[in-house]
């Protein structure tokens, strides 16, 4: 019996450091566990390497506070914890904690001034000036450049007889129609007797534009030719086409024109000869 | 003359309404046919060119004797009533052509009515005429210190057509009424009815009408305070020595106008084609804006130095474009076209201003009419003439001949002009260039 109880206190004594040391490092582990998670969590905070360059000035500058201002216990190990950006208008910051006493030390990171535009266009037009316009898209700063007006978009090269060349955007009249200039173009036939018919009608040089006479009715004259008229001989087919005598469409307007003009004429001089005669008796 | 409102006013009235006379007369007379003649043509259907200028043709003629009429007219009713119907005709004979139609572009001689067309143009150009007279009788009667000023003023609207109204109406028609001219006639006639309008409300015949003196002067005129008036009858008129220097000294340079500006287009062509003569219309062009004040600058010479002073000077200045034309080489000659143009100036400017003018120095203010209408219907015979015996000489090839003639013609008139100074001048006492003379004598 006795000699089973040695047996036992020596695999005891044995066991026991092999459990001592595994806990050790299991203690280990857990260690290099929390310093992989911590320098995981450092890099995750440091968004920019110039923050994480002035962050590191900046613990520098805190270790070196502490030595000199109080007797350090240990030695600071700053972490960043938080970093606020600095934007084109406001300053940002950085924060930094020791990981082992807590200690935190702030440090200001000033505007960076430069700002992020984003720009909105009104394009010009031949009549308005446009303007294009930039926004800040962080602190929302504008200012505007104008566009000059642009040239006229001509709806031809030139005018013709009947169509202005027009700004086709803005309509503006940029070369007015310059008008039919009609010449008188006919075939005569003349008879035997002397006298002369003639077909033909007025075309405008330009557009060959017909003044009222439209396909297949045209002018007809006749009368005696005088000396060495200009009446064509190819004329004798012409003789035999069917043509419509065309008169003037506003002839009776213009003579009710000319009655009332003649009546008001007629009156305004009535009026006055007897306005003398007035001015006589008194 | 403007210190007396109410005179002010009157001159105000009479100078712009004397211009648009002088405007009117000129067109009417005789520019508006070349531009009816474009769309009435035979080629188009329309009333052979001697139909179409027959009426007015006949009206130069009635109008020597229309002359006489007119005068005699003012003397008896006045200016106004006699010029104001003549106006509303005028305005009537407007419509007439409007009425005829006529246009080759409407059917031309089928569809138009010739006798009212004839009858139109003829009213028009008979009863025109009274403007022109109407105007040298108003600026007689209102004005002796300043009457060549005021008449050189009124006188403006005569070239004045001749620059704008032309090219005006030619464009007008052409571009905006397409070729036909009757929108363009109703629109003289409603013209010449505001004119008719406004000298009835505006004007008067005398200042004393109006209850002012001459010049707008605080008292009647001097020169006219000893002789009473009379009313001169033709025997009168052509029995006096001053009667005949009067008709031939104006006759003669009326003539040159008349020889000289009908004949530079055969004579230019005649040189060397129709490039001479359209480089020589430059020149003419410049001619006819210089007239316009040319007319002032005669009247000024006229109230400044006297009537028969500027009458020499007028006549000197029209040799000018005779002796160009007449030596003018082959070809034409760019120098002598400027010469040319520039008498063409003077000539145009000077003679409507000094016409009047010479005759008021002759028999005054009051009688001017009654002569006026006796020797200027004298010196429309010649006159008429004077464009067929031009061209006819010209065409036959004697522009020597011809050129020499109207140089005869010229020193006729120059010698007339220098026996005026045996004349006295009826208004002298009143006259600008007397005053000034005594003024300068006195000191």
């Amino acid at each position: 019996m006795k000699k089973i109880l040695a047996f036992v206190l020596m695999a005891a004594i044995l066991v026991c450091p092999v459990f001592a040391s595994g806990e050790a490092s299991a203690e280990a582990e857990a260690a290099e566990t929390t310093t992989a998670a911590t320098s995981t969590t450092e890099t995750t905070l440091v968004p920019t390497e110039s923050a994480t360059t002035i962050a590191a000035a900046a613990a520098e500058e805190a270790e070196e506070v502490e030595e000199v201002e109080e007797a350090p216990a240990h030695d600071h190990s700053f972490v960043i914890v938080e970093i606020v950006d600095a934007t084109c208008a406001e300053a940002g910051t950085v924060t930094m904690e020791c990981a082992e006493c807590g200690l935190t030390y702030t440090y200001d990171l000033p505007a960076t001034g430069e700002h992020s535009y984003i720009a909105s266009t009104k394009e010009a037009t031949c009549t308005e000036e446009g303007l294009i316009t930039y926004t800040c898209s962080v602190c929302g700063d504008t200012y505007s450049e104008v566009i000059p007006t642009t040239e006229h978009t001509p709806s031809a090269e030139e005018a013709t007889c009947t169509e202005a060349v027009v700004c086709t955007v803005c309509g503006e009249e940029l070369i007015p129609a310059v008008g039919h200039s009609y010449t008188y173009q006919y075939d005569a036939v003349i008879a035997e007797d002397g006298t002369y018919e003639s077909y033909g009608t007025w075309v405008c040089d330009n557009c060959g534009d017909t003044l009222n006479a439209t396909e297949g009715n045209a002018i007809y004259y006749y009368g005696l030719l005088e000396g060495d008229d200009t009446a064509s001989d190819e004329a004798s087919d012409e003789a035999e086409a069917e043509t419509v005598e065309i008169s003037d469409p506003n002839n009776s307007l213009w003579y009710t024109i000319a009655i009332i003009m003649v009546v008001i004429l007629v009156a305004e001089l009535a009026i006055i000869m007897l306005s003398f005669g007035k001015k006589k008796k008194d | 003359m403007l210190k007396n409102k109410k005179f002010g006013a009157y001159t105000i009235a009479f100078c712009i309404l004397g211009i648009v006379y002088m405007f009117m007369y000129s067109g009417l007379q005789n520019d508006h046919i070349n531009i009816i003649q474009t769309y009435i043509t035979a080629d188009g259907g329309g009333w052979s060119a001697t139909l179409t200028q027959l009426p007015k043709t006949v009206g130069d003629f009635v109008c020597i004797a229309l002359t006489f009429a007119y005068g005699t007219l003012f003397i008896k009713y006045g200016v106004r009533k006699t010029l104001i119907p003549c106006i509303v005709l005028s305005a009537l004979g407007c419509v007439g052509i409007v009425a005829a139609n006529g246009l080759d572009i409407y059917g031309g001689a089928t569809t138009g009515i010739y006798w009212l067309y004839a009858i139109s143009l003829f009213v028009i150009r008979c009863t025109c005429m009274c403007l022109q007279m109407s105007g040298f009788q108003l600026a007689a009667s209102w004005y002796i210190k300043y009457r060549g000023r005021i008449m050189g003023i009124i006188t403006l609207g005569s070239p004045l057509f001749s620059v704008v109204g032309t090219s005006v109406m030619t464009n007008f028609i052409n571009n905006r009424l397409g070729g036909d001219y009757r929108p363009f006639y109703i629109g003289i006639a409603v013209i010449l009815a505001v004119i008719a309008l406004l000298t009835r409300i505006l004007l008067k015949d005398t200042p004393e009408e109006a209850g002012l003196y001459p010049d707008g002067a605080d008292h009647p005129p001097i020169s006219e305070q000893e002789e009473p008036e009379i009313k001169l009858t033709v025997k009168q008129v052509l029995s006096e020595k001053r009667g005949w220097i009067m008709i031939v000294s104006y006759a003669a340079f009326q003539f040159i106008i008349n020889g000289c500006m009908s004949s530079m287009a055969v004579r230019f062509m005649a040189l060397g084609g129709i490039e001479v003569w359209l480089s020589a219309t430059t020149y003419l062009a410049m001619g006819a804006i210089l007239g316009i004040p040319m007319s002032y600058v005669f009247g000024w010479i006229d109230d400044k130095l006297g009537t028969v002073t500027a009458s020499f000077i007028l006549g000197l200045t029209e040799m000018i474009p005779v002796i160009a034309l007449w030596i003018m080489p082959e070809g034409g000659s760019v120098p002598l076209e400027i010469l040319w143009g520039f008498g063409v100036a003077c000539m145009t400017g000077g003679v409507p201003t000094m016409h009047p003018a010479s005759i008021t120095y002759a028999y005054g203010r009051r009688e001017y009419q009654s002569a006026n209408r006796i020797i200027m219907a004298i010196q429309l015979i010649p006159s008429a003439f004077a464009a067929m015996m031009m061209v006819a000489l010209i065409e036959a090839g004697k522009a020597g001949v011809a050129f020499g003639i109207l140089f005869v013609v010229i020193i006729i008139g120059l010698i007339a002009t220098v026996m005026m100074r045996s004349i006295p001048d009826m208004n002298a006492a009143d006259r600008d260039y007397v005053q000034k003379k005594d003024e300068a004598a006195e000191a």
